[in-house]
């Protein structure tokens, strides 16, 4: 018997547990050429501003043992051109789209989700408070308990699509900013964002990063993942979506035992861009040979 | 996709070529354009690593991709012991490649810049239209295949920073002095197309401007995904930042500002 691989998270009913990350897999579309992206549980758009954003300066890239950091800086080609040149083609295709979406005040964060609420073919928002490469925003809000507070509560009340929070693990303790999103409203926590981290090129002594510190992604950051997700389950009854340095079917099922409902693929789809593939039969593949016959069974199923 | 290792070898010092079967019913590589390829499992190295394409030929039937590369890190080192028989995990091609519409064309290569700019020269000898080879490099173990460049109907010229092959000094003089000898209504008709360190593509841009010529550059930033996936490869541009692996890797270099930090 095939397994049942199918989540819910609040309202948001999904195929299966495996989604691609923000900033990982452009607006959807440039995944196409490596499989039906119809098949993918929710494919989580690159972040969308109000007006189109140029980014950070170069170098925006580099790579770390077993990792990257970026400091892209959110570059993108904002909200009109996405709704008008890229989400027509992704709802033709059938691709369930979340909109992750940063503004650099409340009010940016409010519009957006006021202008997205109800759009045809959008099941679900991502709220970034949590990129590290923006002077405004982002991280800032993040940090913050009571700023997460308002924040989301803002953005509650201008939506009525399931929400998405994505939290930074650049805190003392992620279970304080995670309850403060939980009670504002979000439907669901997106564990992890990147941490922040730094390079530097030994023999010219200049940072790796034009804008010195960036965000630390790939296997490397795994483990911070799976305990915040783990710490937060614990706490707290709202639905998680882990992500942080999966590269196999073996790392995303970590994060459903530690208590993911579902799970994000980012910095694996540069160097696999069908990855996604392999995870979803792998589930498949561990839940047969376990004899488990949902993959809800599996979720925060973790023996301690 | 796993591509097949028909050939390879070593050139001069670290500088070796890869010869694959390229699959049938795939679409066929172009000059400029680069593919993406691994070695190892696991993650270390993380990213593949982007190869420009060497040169392309039909052998019996079957389109052959050839890589150069220097061995530069851990890729390129395992890429250099891979023998016939071994598969190569490949993406790609990626990128925007040379357009090769000038009267005539002068390629400028530093080092491996050449890996990209062979190709031009082979189809330029197929179609007969004129081509100049202005070869530099370190030493004369770093001028990489001057004597096929010439074979296909490339006049060569080449520069050493020790002055061990050619001329002693920068390739882009040479360039210049070359420029200088020509008549102005013939500079109309030359496109210069150039890949190398990110100075000596600077001169390049320098020299197209103060000459009134047109030329095209190759250029290498860090890349992570090859296709506009993490937006990480950014170059500035006249207006903007550009992505190279989108908008390039070939560039006119009237529209990248050289003058960005």
């Amino acid at each position: 018997m095939t397994p049942d691989l199918k989540v819910r998270i609040a309202a948001l009913e999904l195929p299966n547990p495996v989604m691609l990350a923000s900033g990982t897999c452009g607006y959807g579309l440039e995944m196409v050429p490596h499989g039906n992206i119809a098949g993918i549980g929710a494919v989580v758009v690159k972040g969308l501003s109000l007006l189109p954003s140029k980014g950070n300066p170069p170098p925006r890239i580099v790579e770390t043992p077993s990792g990257m950091l970026n400091s892209i800086g959110l570059e993108n080609i904002g909200l009109e051109a996405f709704l008008a040149d890229k989400l027509p083609k992704l709802r033709r295709i059938g691709a369930r789209v979340i909109v992750n979406f940063y503004g650099s005040c409340r009010d940016d964060y409010r519009e957006l989700a006021a202008r997205l609420d109800g759009v045809e073919g959008v099941v679900a928002l991502e709220m970034n408070i949590s990129c590290p490469n923006v002077e405004r925003g982002g991280v800032l809000i993040g940090q913050e308990p009571e700023e997460v507070h308002k924040a989301v509560s803002a953005v509650r009340g201008a939506t009525k699509l399931p929400l998405l929070v994505k939290l930074t693990p650049n805190v003392t303790d992620i279970r304080v900013t995670a309850r403060a999103a939980a009670d504002a409203g979000a439907d669901a926590l997106t564990l992890i964002n990147t941490l922040q981290g730094m390079a530097v090129d030994v023999e010219t002594r200049r940072p790796a990063l034009a804008r010195i510190v960036g965000g630390l992604s790939g296997p490397a950051i795994r483990p911070v993942a799976v305990r915040m997700v783990y710490q937060v389950r614990q706490a707290l009854a709202i639905p998680i979506i882990g992500c942080g340095g999966i590269w196999t079917a073996r790392d995303a099922l970590e994060f459903l035992i530690a208590g993911a409902t579902a799970v994000q693929l980012g910095t694996v789809n540069f160097t696999h861009p069908d990855r996604w593939v392999d995870v979803l039969s792998g589930i498949e593949g561990y839940l047969a040979r376990h004899k488990l016959e949902r993959v809800t069974d599996l979720i925060g199923s973790l023996e301690s | 996709m796993l591509l097949n290792i028909r050939a390879a070898r070593r050139l001069t010092g670290d500088f070796h070529i890869l010869e694959l079967d390229w699959p049938a019913g795939m679409a066929e590589p172009q000059a400029g354009q680069f593919v993406m390829v691994r070695t190892r499992e696991g993650t270390d190295p993380l990213w593949r690593r982007p190869l420009g394409v060497h040169d392309v030929r039909r052998i019996r039937g079957v389109v052959v991709l050839s890589l150069l590369f220097q061995v530069v890190g851990p890729t390129t080192r395992d890429l250099s012991g891979l023998a016939p028989g071994a598969k190569l995990d490949l993406l790609g091609p990626h990128g925007r490649g040379f357009r090769l519409d000038a009267a005539e064309h002068w390629l400028v290569s530093g080092g491996r810049g050449l890996a990209p700019l062979f190709y031009v020269a082979r189809i330029l000898h197929r179609t007969g239209v004129p081509c100049r080879a202005f070869l530099g490099g370190r030493s004369a173990e770093h001028i990489l295949r001057a004597r096929e460049l010439e074979r296909l109907g490339c006049r060569v010229e080449i520069a050493t920073d020790d002055g061990s092959l050619g001329r002693r000094g920068l390739v882009t003089a040479l360039v210049e002095r070359a420029l200088e000898r020509i008549a102005e209504r013939r500079r109309a008709g030359v496109m210069i197309l150039a890949c190398g360190p990110h100075g000596m593509l600077k001169a390049v841009a320098g020299i197209a401007a103060a000459k009134g010529v047109a030329a095209r550059v190759s250029v290498d930033p860090l890349m992570a995904c090859g296709r506009g996936l993490c937006l990480g490869c950014t170059v500035p541009g006249r207006e903007g930042y550009r992505l190279a692996c989108q908008h390039g890797p070939v560039f006119d270099v009237r529209d990248l500002n050289w003058n960005a930090e």
